[in-house]
């Protein structure tokens, strides 16, 4: 797995200089726009999509095809995949915590509510992980991306309409109920992510090069 | 006799084509050849090999085990090139050895950088700096360097001059040294393959119409120019296939079966192969 992980990364290394650089542009953005909080949490997630960017240059040379032909299973392919996005949403979420550590420092917020932001991101960048890379094996590259954001649309304007219906139904989040959600989240993002490993395990061995 | 690929009634249908009943045996040693039309189905039996298609009905054996395409082991020994470059544009050779020297238990770096060196190929160029020539000798370099028993090439010498093929020839010579060392090749050019190879494989639609040794397969059959009315007079199971042209007709003709001190020309693999296709051949 080493040799895959290598191989993606080389073949990031251009893109990924891109990405530092907006890493480091919207860090400046949240702490110009004193909305650090939002800015650094859209670090982790631009970090996963980074992750998943790496699909276009297998794409581009074939490099399933031949990666099947070297002494390597398919599983270990497929692990490679989600061993690079872990490392993406690992980078990407420490310039948020790095950026959201500023806002205790300053007062700004919380110990618990850093501790909650933390969780959040990594558990938010592991439900992404854990249901784009199935998308991508199954539908490539072009039509995977199209159907991501479709989806993606759609469960942000769930979430806006239940955030504006919620209260009207005297439902009301205490900060209780919001640490006991998150730690939910938590624990389901990582059964989500053991889950999408099985299934892009079980779309890539019925895959043909 | 050992050998060094197997192939037993392997069968792959999709819409529109079908491998049926593909069977050919590459003893160890040696340098087969596969060759046939465009889409005839060279490149599916090599990926029904490989395990890289899920086959619809038949095994496949490498140096005598079963072979599914998962056992790491076998794919230890086998060193493929395929028709379109397989690195990314963005490695350079430097890169694409230390990724393979993760991935390969048996990794030469040596041999990988000497073939570097013969190829004329710099480490620190991308690959997508390089010719088209130039990727396919990286890619056998690649191949090449890590002590492969067998080498499964598909179309690496298209779209190579004369010189960059006659290189790649005398690679695959040298290769072949070694007895323990098997080449299983597709072209098109044929004339390459009647260089090196000493077996021929013809596929046509999918099915396979002859895999012989070569001197046998030319020494078998030969050309008959004449009329249709001396073809016709011939017995039918000595023509293999017959091309009409404005001043009579040409058969394809095995030797043994042809009258004696008929009059043939030698047949070159091309010959035969435009006979099976085009002249109505019979297998």
């Amino acid at each position: 797995m080493k040799g895959l992980l290598l191989h993606d990364l080389f073949i990031m290394k251009k893109q990924g200089k891109t990405y530092l650089l907006f890493l480091l542009f919207f860090a400046c953005m949240g702490f110009v726009s004193g909305n650090v909080a939002f800015f650094s949490s859209f670090l982790a997630i631009y970090a996963v999509s980074f992750g998943s960017s790496v699909f276009t240059y297998h794409e581009q040379c074939n490099w399933d095809a031949y990666a099947n032909t070297l002494p390597l299973n398919r599983k270990q392919i497929i692990g490679s995949l989600y061993l690079l996005n872990g490392l993406a949403l690992l980078l990407g979420g420490s310039f948020s915590l790095l950026g959201n550590l500023f806002l205790v420092l300053n007062r700004e917020i919380s110990m618990e509510e850093y501790i909650a932001l933390t969780v959040t991101i990594f558990t938010v960048g592991a439900f992404m992980i854990s249901f784009d890379l199935p998308l991508f094996l199954k539908f490539g590259c072009e039509r995977g991306r199209t159907i991501m954001m479709g989806s993606y649309i759609v469960l942000f304007l769930a979430f806006m309409i239940a955030g504006k219906f919620l209260p009207g139904l005297g439902v009301s989040l205490t900060e209780e109920a919001v640490y006991r959600a998150l730690c939910a989240a938590c624990i389901l993002a990582l059964l989500c992510l053991c889950i999408s490993y099985r299934i892009s395990v079980g779309i890539y061995r019925k895959k043909e090069f | 006799m050992e050998e060094a690929i197997r192939l037993e009634h392997v069968e792959k249908r999709y819409r529109g084509f079908a491998l049926k009943d593909v069977n050919l045996t590459l003893p160890k040693g040696s340098i087969m050849g596969l060759i046939g039309e465009n889409g005839a189905g060279k490149s599916t039996i090599l990926k029904a090999a490989l395990g890289l298609i899920h086959k619809d009905a038949g095994n496949v054996f490498l140096f005598g085990r079963e072979f599914d395409g998962s056992d790491s082991s076998l794919k230890e020994q086998i060193g493929v090139v395929m028709d379109t470059l397989s690195f990314s544009g963005e490695l350079t050779l430097k890169n694409i050895n230390r990724i393979m020297k993760e991935i390969y238990r048996n990794w030469e770096e040596d041999t990988f950088l000497h073939y570097q060196e013969v190829f004329e190929l710099s480490g620190n160029k991308k690959v997508r700096e390089l010719s088209r020539g130039m990727r396919m000798k990286l890619s056998l370099a690649a191949a090449l360097s890590h002590r492969a028993k067998l080498l499964v090439l598909d179309e690496c010498t298209s779209g190579l001059d004369p010189i960059s093929r006659d290189e790649l020839l005398d690679v695959f010579l040298d290769f072949i040294q070694d007895e323990a060392n098997s080449i299983l090749i597709s072209s098109h050019i044929l004339s390459d393959l009647e260089k090196i190879c000493d077996y021929i494989t013809f596929i046509h639609k999918g099915e396979v119409c002859f895999s012989k040794r070569k001197d046998l397969l030319l020494d078998s059959y030969g050309v008959f120019h004449g009329t249709k009315a001396a073809i016709r007079e011939m017995d039918s199971a000595a023509v293999i296939g017959v091309r009409e042209n404005a001043f009579g007709a040409d058969a394809l003709v095995l030797r043994k079966r042809a009258p004696l001190g008929l009059p043939l020309d030698p047949a070159d693999i091309e010959t035969i192969m435009l006979y099976y296709v085009r002249g109505g051949g019979k297998r």
